[in-house]
């Protein structure tokens, strides 16, 4: 019970955060505009006037998302399954994730200051650290999943437990039948 | 090879819509029960379900809509891609395996039945198909758009064809469709989708290559046009800014695990424990494929920009245009068949609305309980 209050917490947390970016007055073009030689295409506009003030509280929003998906994991566990182990390793891939979004976050704000921007990959660092930080972090999850699997999500005990039920099940249909 | 460019392209569209009845036509002989029907008697294996579940979540909109996005607002439609890993995570930790072993032991096929057992009310199963109706039908229709418009780009290129339109290329789409759906069910749907699926994969490599050989500096260049043009473009929350960005990353990042048509196949593996194995097929798949909704639009965007193409009709000419004019014409033909295998279209929704009509049309004989008894 006390995980779901905490993913109401969090949810109420980005919920805040939302609000928050909705209040802060910004310049510029918020969500673009059309382009003004090219149809079907858009332009964002002077990115610092519009993205700067946002910073902190989208900053957070995120933050807040990636927290509140870590106890959605971690409800998707069973109960006595959830040790500190389980909650360790939930926590550490949810970290790595909260370092990549600051790292796009971060070199974010430097092209917003500076204009300026170098390449990665074929892209800004910034597009990079989402292209491939954001993507490749979140992965993390999958991997824990595989590894845990037989461990936390459906041990050999969880299994013979369910075929018994699926047993039970099958004779009783027989004996209905019959 | 360019000189037989559009018979090669016509050439495997038209092949893989033989293929798909002729796969409608065998699922038939495979389809004897409601559970066979709807959950391919929860008999397939971890690879099938694996690429039927990714296919399924990119789908035609991945092909077609994507990299539409990419060049109309820059790179903020890619948080809806970027997401994918979270909302795969949330769906298996979540619902996988529950949902898996709640359609074996009270026999369900489909989500609103799922929901109805669990919370033990016929109300549930209604509120759920009335819910599930109303949020597919927009999305089943860009799905069906996105299959017209790739049919309308490769007729309109030949002679005998030029002036086709949408409507009756929507008609030819879905006629394949409708066949080989409702006569093979989900077992036709699974194994479409598993061929898509390899193509979308094999496609997704390919595509990033060709991509990268359209400018001399490869994507880093395409990257340097678009940021002359417009920083925030080429920046991490494109045009539409962070907000919108973000609230799609919050959207199907953790509502990916309640769409119907991967829930429904979540149901169909052999084994609850297929899922250890499911889930990082789904990923891997899925990031390969996704690979040209980036690259495509970002590509595509720098070629108008530069003064390579003329400016496009519309956003979503994007791929097609890009698979004409810069894809190997084997390697268009493969991609816009993969478009025609009708991937979530004919997979999970379609089964929660039709249940009703043609449970009846399996129940007598087969070992099918209803979730009421």
């Amino acid at each position: 019970m006390r995980l779901i209050l905490a993913i109401l917490g969090g949810l109420l947390f980005v919920a805040a955060m939302v609000i928050w970016a909705s209040l802060t007055p910004i310049d510029g073009l918020p969500t673009g505009a059309a382009h003004p030689d090219i149809p079907h295409m858009s332009i964002g506009g002077d990115a610092a006037a519009r993205s700067l003030p946002l910073l902190l509280p989208i900053y957070f929003w995120q933050v807040g998302v990636i927290v509140t998906a870590c106890l959605l994991l971690l409800l998707g566990i069973a109960p006595r399954r959830r040790t500190g182990a389980v909650v360790i390793g939930v926590g550490c891939v949810g970290l790595v994730c909260i370092a990549v979004w600051t790292g796009l976050i971060v070199s974010y704000r430097d092209v917003l200051l500076s204009g300026e921007t170098p390449y990665a990959l074929g892209f800004p660092v910034t597009t990079a650290w989402m292209n491939y930080g954001i993507w490749l972090s979140l992965a993390g999850f999958t991997g824990l999943y595989v590894w845990g699997f037989k461990r936390f999500i459906h041990t050999d005990e969880d299994e013979a437990a369910f075929q018994a039920i699926v047993a039970a099940n099958l004779a009783a249909q027989d004996e209905a039948d019959t | 090879m360019e000189a037989y460019r559009q018979p090669i392209i016509l050439a495997c569209v038209g092949i893989y819509m033989l293929l798909s009845i002729g796969v409608g036509i065998w699922a038939i002989r495979r389809t004897k029960s409601a559970s066979d029907f709807f959950v391919a008697g929860r008999s397939l294996g971890p690879i099938v379900v694996g690429m039927a579940v990714f296919s399924s979540t990119l789908s035609g909109f991945g092909f077609v809509g994507g990299p539409g996005l990419v060049y109309n607002t820059g790179l903020s439609s890619v948080w809806m891609v970027v997401c994918s890993s979270l909302g795969y995570a949330i769906g298996f930790f979540l619902v996988a395996k529950r949902v898996r072993m709640i359609s074996e032991v009270r026999e369900t096929i489909s989500l609103p039945d799922v929901l109805a057992v669990r919370y033990s009310s016929e109300t549930v199963r209604l509120l759920t198909g009335i819910v599930i109706l109303i949020g597919v039908l927009g999305y089943l229709a860009t799905q069906i758009l996105a299959m017209a418009l790739v049919l309308q780009s490769i007729l309109a290129a030949t002679e005998m064809f030029a002036g086709i339109g949408l409507i009756t290329c929507a008609l030819i789409s879905l006629s394949v469709l409708v066949f080989y759906s409702f006569t093979g069910g989900i077992i036709a749907s699974v194994y479409t989708d598993l061929v898509q699926g390899l193509v979308m994969m094999v496609a997704g490599v390919m595509v990033v290559f060709t991509a990268m050989t359209v400018f001399d500096g490869g994507l880093a260049e395409a990257s340097r046009i678009i940021f002359a043009d417009d920083p925030e473009t080429i920046m991490p929350f494109g045009t539409l800014g962070m907000a919108a960005s973000l609230a799609w990353f919050f959207m199907f990042g953790l509502g990916l695990a309640g769409q119907p048509h991967v829930v429904t196949k979540f149901m169909m593996n052999r084994n609850v424990s297929d899922a250890r194995a499911i889930m990082p097929i789904s990923l891997v798949g899925y990031m390969i494929s996704a690979m040209l909704w980036v690259t495509i639009g970002v590509v595509m965007h720098a070629a108008v920009l530069g003064g390579l193409l003329n400016p496009l009709t519309g956003a979503d000419q994007a791929a097609p245009e890009f698979l004409n004019l810069f894809a190997n014409p084997l390697l268009a033909g493969i991609v816009f068949a993969g478009l025609f295998c009708g991937d979530n279209v004919d997979g999970g929704c379609v089964p929660e609305h039709r249940r009703g009509s043609l449970h009846s049309r399996y129940s007598e004989g087969d070992t099918w309980t209803s979730v009421e008894e």
